[in-house]
Protein backbone atom coordinates (compact mmCIF):
# COMPACT_ATOMS: atom_id res chain seq x y z
CA UNK A 1 0.00 0.00 0.00
CA UNK A 2 1.55 3.76 -0.43
CA UNK A 3 2.28 5.38 2.46
CA UNK A 4 1.74 9.67 2.22
CA UNK A 5 2.64 11.90 5.11
CA UNK A 6 -0.62 12.45 6.97
CA UNK A 7 -2.34 15.67 6.69
CA UNK A 8 -3.62 15.62 10.51
CA UNK A 9 -1.14 17.50 12.56
CA UNK A 10 -1.55 14.94 15.61
CA UNK A 11 -0.59 11.95 13.68
CA UNK A 12 1.90 13.80 12.13
CA UNK A 13 3.03 14.71 15.45
CA UNK A 14 3.44 11.12 16.21
CA UNK A 15 5.32 10.33 13.02
CA UNK A 16 7.80 12.94 13.77
CA UNK A 17 8.07 11.26 17.13
CA UNK A 18 8.88 7.53 15.54
CA UNK A 19 10.97 9.36 13.92
CA UNK A 20 13.30 11.11 16.14
CA UNK A 21 12.92 9.97 19.18
CA UNK A 22 14.97 6.51 18.71
CA UNK A 23 18.00 8.15 16.95
CA UNK A 24 18.04 10.67 20.67
CA UNK A 25 17.64 7.51 22.32
CA UNK A 26 20.35 5.39 21.01
CA UNK A 27 22.78 8.56 21.99
CA UNK A 28 20.91 9.20 25.74
CA UNK A 29 20.52 5.90 27.21
CA UNK A 30 24.01 4.81 27.06
CA UNK A 31 25.39 8.27 28.41
CA UNK A 32 23.15 8.26 31.35
CA UNK A 33 23.66 4.68 32.20
CA UNK A 34 20.27 3.54 31.43
CA UNK A 35 19.42 0.45 29.92
CA UNK A 36 18.65 0.46 25.96
CA UNK A 37 15.63 -1.77 26.69
CA UNK A 38 13.75 1.17 28.53
CA UNK A 39 11.95 3.97 27.33
CA UNK A 40 10.69 2.95 23.49
CA UNK A 41 14.09 3.38 21.75
CA UNK A 42 13.82 0.22 20.54
CA UNK A 43 16.78 -1.18 21.53
CA UNK A 44 16.03 -4.14 22.41
CA UNK A 45 18.92 -7.56 21.94
CA UNK A 46 21.33 -4.22 21.38
CA UNK A 47 22.90 -4.54 24.84
CA UNK A 48 22.26 -7.50 27.30
CA UNK A 49 18.94 -8.09 28.88
CA UNK A 50 18.91 -5.55 32.80
CA UNK A 51 18.67 -8.57 35.07
CA UNK A 52 18.67 -8.66 39.02
CA UNK A 53 21.51 -11.57 38.10
CA UNK A 54 23.50 -8.11 36.97
CA UNK A 55 23.62 -6.55 40.28
CA UNK A 56 25.55 -7.68 43.25
CA UNK A 57 25.52 -5.96 46.96
CA UNK A 58 29.20 -6.30 48.18
CA UNK A 59 29.47 -5.65 52.38
CA UNK A 60 32.24 -6.64 54.83
CA UNK A 61 31.43 -8.81 58.28
CA UNK A 62 34.42 -6.86 60.50
CA UNK A 63 33.70 -9.86 63.00
CA UNK A 64 35.33 -12.40 61.34
CA UNK A 65 39.20 -12.96 60.64
CA UNK A 66 40.11 -12.07 58.28
CA UNK A 67 36.63 -9.85 57.31
CA UNK A 68 34.39 -12.17 55.37
CA UNK A 69 33.10 -10.46 52.12
CA UNK A 70 29.05 -11.04 51.78
CA UNK A 71 27.20 -10.86 48.48
CA UNK A 72 23.80 -11.40 47.36
CA UNK A 73 23.16 -14.50 45.27
CA UNK A 74 21.76 -16.53 48.28
CA UNK A 75 24.11 -19.32 47.15
CA UNK A 76 27.70 -20.91 48.11
CA UNK A 77 30.52 -19.73 49.97
CA UNK A 78 33.92 -19.30 47.37
CA UNK A 79 37.40 -19.33 48.78
CA UNK A 80 39.46 -16.94 46.17
CA UNK A 81 43.38 -16.98 46.37
CA UNK A 82 45.67 -18.15 48.92
CA UNK A 83 43.03 -18.41 51.83
CA UNK A 84 43.01 -14.28 51.52
CA UNK A 85 39.26 -14.13 51.69
CA UNK A 86 35.61 -16.18 52.09
CA UNK A 87 32.71 -14.98 50.59
CA UNK A 88 29.22 -15.73 52.22
CA UNK A 89 25.42 -15.15 51.29
CA UNK A 90 23.41 -11.92 51.84
CA UNK A 91 20.17 -13.38 50.03
CA UNK A 92 17.32 -10.83 48.30
CA UNK A 93 13.64 -11.54 49.22
CA UNK A 94 11.49 -11.23 46.23
CA UNK A 95 10.60 -6.92 46.75
CA UNK A 96 14.98 -6.93 46.80
CA UNK A 97 15.06 -9.00 43.72
CA UNK A 98 12.65 -6.24 42.23
CA UNK A 99 14.77 -3.79 43.15
CA UNK A 100 17.64 -5.23 42.16
CA UNK A 101 16.28 -5.33 38.76
CA UNK A 102 15.32 -1.89 38.79
CA UNK A 103 18.83 -0.99 39.53
CA UNK A 104 20.15 -3.16 36.86
CA UNK A 105 17.64 -1.06 34.66
CA UNK A 106 18.18 2.64 35.45
CA UNK A 107 21.51 2.73 37.26
CA UNK A 108 19.50 5.82 39.20
CA UNK A 109 21.00 6.45 42.94
CA UNK A 110 17.96 6.72 44.21
CA UNK A 111 17.19 2.74 43.33
CA UNK A 112 20.68 1.97 45.04
CA UNK A 113 19.99 3.25 48.25
CA UNK A 114 16.67 1.98 48.44
CA UNK A 115 18.33 -1.89 47.70
CA UNK A 116 21.35 -0.78 49.71
CA UNK A 117 18.63 -0.44 52.62
CA UNK A 118 16.85 -3.04 51.97
CA UNK A 119 19.77 -5.48 52.34
CA UNK A 120 19.97 -3.64 55.65
CA UNK A 121 17.08 -3.87 56.69
CA UNK A 122 17.40 -7.75 55.79
CA UNK A 123 20.46 -8.60 56.96
CA UNK A 124 20.63 -6.16 60.07
CA UNK A 125 23.24 -4.28 58.62
CA UNK A 126 24.13 -1.18 60.31
CA UNK A 127 23.80 2.14 58.38
CA UNK A 128 26.76 3.31 58.66
CA UNK A 129 28.69 -0.11 57.33
CA UNK A 130 29.39 0.98 53.81
CA UNK A 131 28.16 -1.46 51.03
CA UNK A 132 29.45 -1.81 47.48
CA UNK A 133 26.33 -2.17 44.76
CA UNK A 134 27.81 -2.85 41.57
CA UNK A 135 25.86 -3.07 38.42
CA UNK A 136 27.48 -5.32 36.03
CA UNK A 137 27.22 -4.82 32.03
CA UNK A 138 28.37 -8.46 30.47
CA UNK A 139 30.88 -8.54 27.54
CA UNK A 140 32.51 -11.30 25.87
CA UNK A 141 35.99 -10.53 24.11
CA UNK A 142 37.39 -13.85 22.12
CA UNK A 143 36.69 -16.49 24.72
CA UNK A 144 36.87 -14.92 27.53
CA UNK A 145 33.10 -13.23 29.12
CA UNK A 146 33.95 -10.85 31.72
CA UNK A 147 32.14 -7.74 32.93
CA UNK A 148 32.22 -4.01 33.38
CA UNK A 149 30.86 -2.64 36.82
CA UNK A 150 29.71 0.56 37.81
CA UNK A 151 30.03 0.64 41.71
CA UNK A 152 28.40 3.05 44.21
CA UNK A 153 29.76 2.49 47.84
CA UNK A 154 26.64 2.90 50.38
CA UNK A 155 26.81 4.45 53.94
CA UNK A 156 24.42 6.10 55.93
CA UNK A 157 21.92 6.60 52.77
CA UNK A 158 25.01 8.75 50.53
CA UNK A 159 26.33 6.45 47.82
CA UNK A 160 29.90 7.33 45.91
CA UNK A 161 29.71 6.46 42.52
CA UNK A 162 32.92 4.73 40.98
CA UNK A 163 33.02 4.64 37.10
CA UNK A 164 32.97 1.42 34.36
CA UNK A 165 35.93 -0.85 35.26
CA UNK A 166 36.54 -4.39 34.86
CA UNK A 167 34.46 -6.22 37.52
CA UNK A 168 36.14 -8.24 40.42
CA UNK A 169 35.87 -9.49 43.54
CA UNK A 170 39.07 -7.64 44.34
CA UNK A 171 38.40 -5.03 42.49
CA UNK A 172 35.36 -4.51 44.97
CA UNK A 173 37.23 -5.14 48.03
CA UNK A 174 39.68 -2.74 47.28
CA UNK A 175 36.56 -0.07 47.13
CA UNK A 176 34.84 -1.26 49.69
CA UNK A 177 36.17 0.74 53.28
CA UNK A 178 38.17 -1.62 55.30
CA UNK A 179 36.97 -2.21 58.70
CA UNK A 180 38.22 -0.13 61.58
CA UNK A 181 37.96 3.22 59.28
CA UNK A 182 36.89 5.17 56.25
CA UNK A 183 39.59 4.64 53.09
CA UNK B 1 -10.42 0.70 6.72
CA UNK B 2 -12.50 1.48 9.78
CA UNK B 3 -13.48 -2.09 9.69
CA UNK B 4 -9.64 -3.06 10.00
CA UNK B 5 -8.92 -0.41 12.48
CA UNK B 6 -11.53 -2.20 14.34
CA UNK B 7 -10.37 -5.74 14.57
CA UNK B 8 -7.31 -4.60 15.31
CA UNK B 9 -8.57 -2.30 18.38
CA UNK B 10 -10.71 -5.52 19.60
CA UNK B 11 -7.16 -8.06 19.26
CA UNK B 12 -5.53 -5.29 21.49
CA UNK B 13 -7.99 -4.77 23.53
CA UNK B 14 -8.84 -8.36 24.10
CA UNK B 15 -5.00 -9.19 24.32
CA UNK B 16 -4.66 -6.81 26.97
CA UNK B 17 -7.96 -7.94 29.15
CA UNK B 18 -6.12 -11.88 28.43
CA UNK B 19 -3.07 -10.40 30.13
CA UNK B 20 -4.38 -8.10 32.88
CA UNK B 21 -7.53 -9.89 33.77
CA UNK B 22 -5.83 -12.83 35.87
CA UNK B 23 -3.06 -10.76 37.29
CA UNK B 24 -6.31 -8.80 38.74
CA UNK B 25 -8.10 -11.77 39.96
CA UNK B 26 -4.85 -13.69 41.22
CA UNK B 27 -2.77 -11.38 42.32
CA UNK B 28 -5.31 -8.52 43.55
CA UNK B 29 -3.46 -5.69 42.22
CA UNK B 30 -5.52 -2.77 41.96
CA UNK B 31 -3.41 -1.36 38.73
CA UNK B 32 -4.33 -4.89 36.78
CA UNK B 33 -8.05 -4.80 38.35
CA UNK B 34 -8.21 -1.09 36.30
CA UNK B 35 -6.72 -2.03 33.20
CA UNK B 36 -8.96 -5.36 32.67
CA UNK B 37 -12.14 -3.25 33.93
CA UNK B 38 -10.87 -0.43 31.19
CA UNK B 39 -9.87 -2.94 28.60
CA UNK B 40 -13.73 -4.71 29.00
CA UNK B 41 -15.12 -1.12 28.31
CA UNK B 42 -12.79 -0.47 25.05
CA UNK B 43 -13.96 -4.37 23.86
CA UNK B 44 -17.58 -3.45 24.26
CA UNK B 45 -17.27 0.49 22.49
CA UNK B 46 -15.33 -0.89 19.68
CA UNK B 47 -17.41 -3.36 18.80
CA UNK B 48 -19.93 -0.69 18.28
CA UNK B 49 -17.02 1.58 16.49
CA UNK B 50 -17.17 4.33 19.43
CA UNK B 51 -14.43 6.56 20.08
CA UNK B 52 -15.32 5.81 23.37
CA UNK B 53 -14.29 2.47 23.47
CA UNK B 54 -11.18 3.64 21.59
CA UNK B 55 -10.60 6.03 24.69
CA UNK B 56 -11.29 3.34 27.21
CA UNK B 57 -8.43 0.96 25.59
CA UNK B 58 -6.22 4.32 25.78
CA UNK B 59 -6.80 4.73 29.04
CA UNK B 60 -6.10 0.97 30.01
CA UNK B 61 -2.76 1.10 28.31
CA UNK B 62 -1.97 4.56 29.77
CA UNK B 63 -3.01 3.39 33.06
CA UNK B 64 -0.45 0.09 32.36
CA UNK B 65 2.71 2.45 31.70
CA UNK B 66 1.66 5.29 34.22
CA UNK B 67 1.52 2.08 36.91
CA UNK B 68 5.39 0.65 35.80
CA UNK B 69 6.79 3.48 35.20
CA UNK B 70 10.24 4.08 34.71
CA UNK B 71 10.44 0.74 33.93
CA UNK B 72 7.86 0.53 31.50
CA UNK B 73 8.58 -2.36 28.89
CA UNK B 74 8.74 -1.32 25.16
CA UNK B 75 5.81 -2.92 23.94
CA UNK B 76 3.71 -1.20 27.24
CA UNK B 77 5.15 1.96 25.36
CA UNK B 78 4.30 1.00 21.82
CA UNK B 79 0.74 -0.54 22.48
CA UNK B 80 -0.10 3.00 24.20
CA UNK B 81 0.90 4.41 21.33
CA UNK B 82 -1.04 2.09 19.19
CA UNK B 83 -4.03 2.99 21.04
CA UNK B 84 -3.46 6.89 20.86
CA UNK B 85 -3.96 6.23 17.13
CA UNK B 86 -6.46 4.34 17.27
CA UNK B 87 -8.35 6.96 19.06
CA UNK B 88 -7.72 9.67 17.27
CA UNK B 89 -8.77 7.39 13.88
CA UNK B 90 -12.34 6.80 15.80
CA UNK B 91 -12.66 10.14 17.20
CA UNK B 92 -12.72 11.88 14.34
CA UNK B 93 -15.61 12.27 11.49
CA UNK B 94 -13.23 12.55 8.74
CA UNK B 95 -12.45 9.81 6.71
CA UNK B 96 -9.31 10.96 5.40
CA UNK B 97 -8.06 10.70 8.71
CA UNK B 98 -9.28 7.29 9.30
CA UNK B 99 -6.90 6.62 6.49
CA UNK B 100 -4.17 8.57 8.23
CA UNK B 101 -4.36 6.42 11.59
CA UNK B 102 -4.17 3.61 9.70
CA UNK B 103 -1.12 4.44 7.79
CA UNK B 104 0.47 5.90 10.45
CA UNK B 105 0.11 2.10 12.56
CA UNK B 106 1.38 0.43 9.94
CA UNK B 107 4.33 3.21 9.81
CA UNK B 108 4.92 2.87 13.49
CA UNK B 109 5.24 -0.97 13.52
CA UNK B 110 8.18 -0.40 10.44
CA UNK B 111 9.79 2.23 12.26
CA UNK B 112 10.04 -0.53 15.24
CA UNK B 113 11.65 -3.03 12.95
CA UNK B 114 14.06 -0.59 10.94
CA UNK B 115 15.51 1.10 14.68
CA UNK B 116 15.55 -1.85 15.97
CA UNK B 117 18.29 -3.17 13.55
CA UNK B 118 19.57 0.66 13.89
CA UNK B 119 20.19 0.37 17.29
CA UNK B 120 21.77 -3.20 16.88
CA UNK B 121 24.16 -1.65 14.56
CA UNK B 122 24.61 1.17 16.76
CA UNK B 123 25.48 -0.63 20.05
CA UNK B 124 27.49 -3.43 18.50
CA UNK B 125 27.08 -6.04 20.78
CA UNK B 126 24.46 -8.15 18.42
CA UNK B 127 26.14 -7.07 15.29
CA UNK B 128 29.29 -9.10 16.53
CA UNK B 129 27.50 -12.12 18.05
CA UNK B 130 28.30 -11.20 20.99
CA UNK B 131 24.70 -10.97 22.28
CA UNK B 132 23.91 -14.52 20.90
CA UNK B 133 26.92 -15.94 22.26
CA UNK B 134 26.28 -14.20 25.82
CA UNK B 135 22.61 -15.75 25.42
CA UNK B 136 23.40 -19.27 24.41
CA UNK B 137 25.92 -19.45 27.64
CA UNK B 138 24.25 -17.23 30.16
CA UNK B 139 20.51 -16.91 29.94
CA UNK B 140 18.37 -19.61 30.93
CA UNK B 141 15.14 -18.27 29.15
CA UNK B 142 12.83 -19.59 25.63
CA UNK B 143 15.44 -18.05 23.53
CA UNK B 144 18.06 -19.32 24.80
CA UNK B 145 16.78 -22.51 24.60
CA UNK B 146 15.68 -22.18 21.14
CA UNK B 147 19.25 -21.01 20.02
CA UNK B 148 20.87 -23.85 21.99
CA UNK B 149 18.61 -26.16 20.28
CA UNK B 150 19.21 -24.76 16.84
CA UNK B 151 22.67 -24.76 17.11
CA UNK B 152 23.02 -28.35 18.77
CA UNK B 153 24.27 -29.44 15.37
CA UNK B 154 27.11 -26.84 15.04
CA UNK B 155 29.08 -27.06 18.04
CA UNK B 156 29.49 -28.01 21.79
CA UNK B 157 28.09 -24.85 23.48
CA UNK B 158 29.56 -23.12 26.54
CA UNK B 159 27.29 -23.12 29.68
CA UNK B 160 28.62 -20.82 32.77
CA UNK B 161 27.16 -19.26 35.75
CA UNK B 162 26.39 -15.25 35.21
CA UNK B 163 26.88 -14.48 38.94
CA UNK B 164 30.43 -15.15 38.32
CA UNK B 165 31.06 -12.36 36.08
CA UNK B 166 30.42 -9.74 38.61
CA UNK B 167 33.44 -11.59 40.59
CA UNK B 168 35.96 -13.01 38.02
CA UNK B 169 36.27 -13.55 34.41
CA UNK B 170 35.02 -16.86 32.61
CA UNK B 171 36.67 -18.55 29.87
CA UNK B 172 33.67 -20.27 27.59
CA UNK B 173 35.63 -22.13 25.07
CA UNK B 174 34.09 -21.36 21.75
CA UNK B 175 34.50 -23.47 18.47
CA UNK B 176 35.31 -20.90 15.68
CA UNK B 177 32.59 -22.66 13.90
CA UNK B 178 30.02 -21.43 17.09
CA UNK B 179 31.72 -17.87 16.45
CA UNK B 180 30.89 -18.14 13.08
CA UNK B 181 27.10 -19.17 13.19
CA UNK B 182 26.08 -16.95 15.59
CA UNK B 183 28.00 -13.66 13.52
CA UNK B 184 26.04 -14.79 10.34
CA UNK B 185 22.67 -15.68 11.83
CA UNK B 186 23.58 -11.64 14.20
CA UNK B 187 24.16 -10.12 10.73
CA UNK B 188 21.25 -11.85 9.20
CA UNK B 189 18.86 -10.81 11.83
CA UNK B 190 19.68 -7.09 11.27
CA UNK B 191 19.63 -6.92 7.99
CA UNK B 192 16.04 -8.51 8.03
CA UNK B 193 15.17 -5.58 10.46
CA UNK B 194 16.90 -2.79 7.94
CA UNK B 195 15.65 -4.20 4.73
CA UNK B 196 11.92 -5.83 5.36
CA UNK B 197 10.66 -2.37 6.09
CA UNK B 198 12.44 -0.82 3.27
CA UNK B 199 10.78 -3.01 0.91
CA UNK B 200 7.15 -2.99 2.19
CA UNK B 201 7.45 0.92 2.07
CA UNK B 202 8.94 0.37 -1.15
CA UNK B 203 5.91 -1.96 -2.18
CA UNK B 204 7.75 -4.75 -4.07
CA UNK B 205 5.77 -7.57 -4.30
CA UNK B 206 6.03 -10.17 -1.01
CA UNK B 207 7.46 -7.60 1.27
CA UNK B 208 4.33 -7.62 3.42
CA UNK B 209 4.37 -11.31 3.64
CA UNK B 210 8.33 -11.18 4.34
CA UNK B 211 7.01 -8.85 7.23
CA UNK B 212 4.61 -11.27 8.48
CA UNK B 213 7.38 -14.47 8.53
CA UNK B 214 9.82 -11.89 10.17
CA UNK B 215 7.71 -11.17 12.84
CA UNK B 216 6.52 -14.60 13.33
CA UNK B 217 9.85 -16.02 13.21
CA UNK B 218 11.16 -13.31 15.69
CA UNK B 219 8.35 -13.80 18.36
CA UNK B 220 8.32 -17.85 18.54
CA UNK B 221 12.34 -17.49 19.03
CA UNK B 222 12.62 -14.93 21.23
CA UNK B 223 9.65 -15.62 23.32
CA UNK B 224 7.99 -12.14 23.32
CA UNK B 225 4.63 -13.56 22.12
CA UNK B 226 2.91 -10.55 24.10
CA UNK B 227 4.62 -8.11 21.19
CA UNK B 228 3.68 -10.92 18.74
CA UNK B 229 0.29 -10.97 18.91
CA UNK B 230 0.32 -6.97 19.00
CA UNK B 231 2.68 -6.66 15.74
CA UNK B 232 0.97 -9.97 13.80
CA UNK B 233 -2.40 -7.02 14.40
CA UNK B 234 -0.98 -4.61 12.46
CA UNK B 235 0.99 -6.77 9.71
CA UNK B 236 -2.48 -7.82 9.25
CA UNK B 237 -3.60 -3.98 8.52
CA UNK B 238 -1.03 -4.48 5.66
CA UNK B 239 -3.79 -6.16 3.56
CA UNK B 240 -7.15 -4.19 2.39
CA UNK B 241 -9.29 -6.94 3.93
CA UNK B 242 -7.84 -9.41 5.46
CA UNK B 243 -9.97 -12.22 6.60
CA UNK B 244 -11.83 -12.96 9.97
CA UNK B 245 -9.46 -15.92 10.09
CA UNK B 246 -6.65 -14.05 10.11
CA UNK B 247 -7.69 -12.07 12.77
CA UNK B 248 -8.94 -14.95 14.92
CA UNK B 249 -5.96 -17.04 14.51
CA UNK B 250 -3.70 -14.42 15.33
CA UNK B 251 -4.83 -14.20 18.53
CA UNK B 252 -5.52 -17.37 19.22
CA UNK B 253 -2.56 -18.83 17.89
CA UNK B 254 -0.42 -16.12 20.44
CA UNK B 255 -2.48 -15.89 23.19
CA UNK B 256 -2.30 -19.51 23.18
CA UNK B 257 1.66 -19.43 23.30
CA UNK B 258 1.19 -16.49 25.87
CA UNK B 259 -1.11 -18.93 28.34
CA UNK B 260 1.30 -21.74 27.84
CA UNK B 261 4.27 -19.52 29.30
CA UNK B 262 2.81 -18.38 31.97
CA UNK B 263 1.82 -21.33 32.96
CA UNK B 264 4.90 -23.04 32.54
CA UNK B 265 6.15 -20.37 34.45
Amino acid sequence: MPMRPPADRFLLFIVAVLLLWPPVHALLMPALGVSTWRFGGWGMYATPVPRRSHVIVVGRDCGFSPPLLHRNDGARGLVLGAGSFRTGALPLDPTGHDLARDVASLRRETDVLALARRVRGLHRVDSDEPLAVAIVQPRIRGDVAFAHAAVFVVSADFAVEHGLRVSTLAGIDALLPSCGGAQ
Amino acid sequence: MKQTLRAFGLLLALKTLLVAGPRSLLLEEPASTAIAMLATVGLVGLVRQRAWGAAALLLALAVRVADTFPHTLNHAWFECLAAVILWRAFASPDVRVIAQAHAVLRFALLSVFFYSGIQKLVHGQFASGEFLMHTVAFEGNHMSDTLRMALRAFADLPRADANELALRPVTLHVSPLLRGVLATLSAGIIAAELVVPLLVVANVRGARWALLATQVGIGLSSGEFDFALTATGIVLLFWAEPPRAAWIGAFVGWAALIAAAVFSA
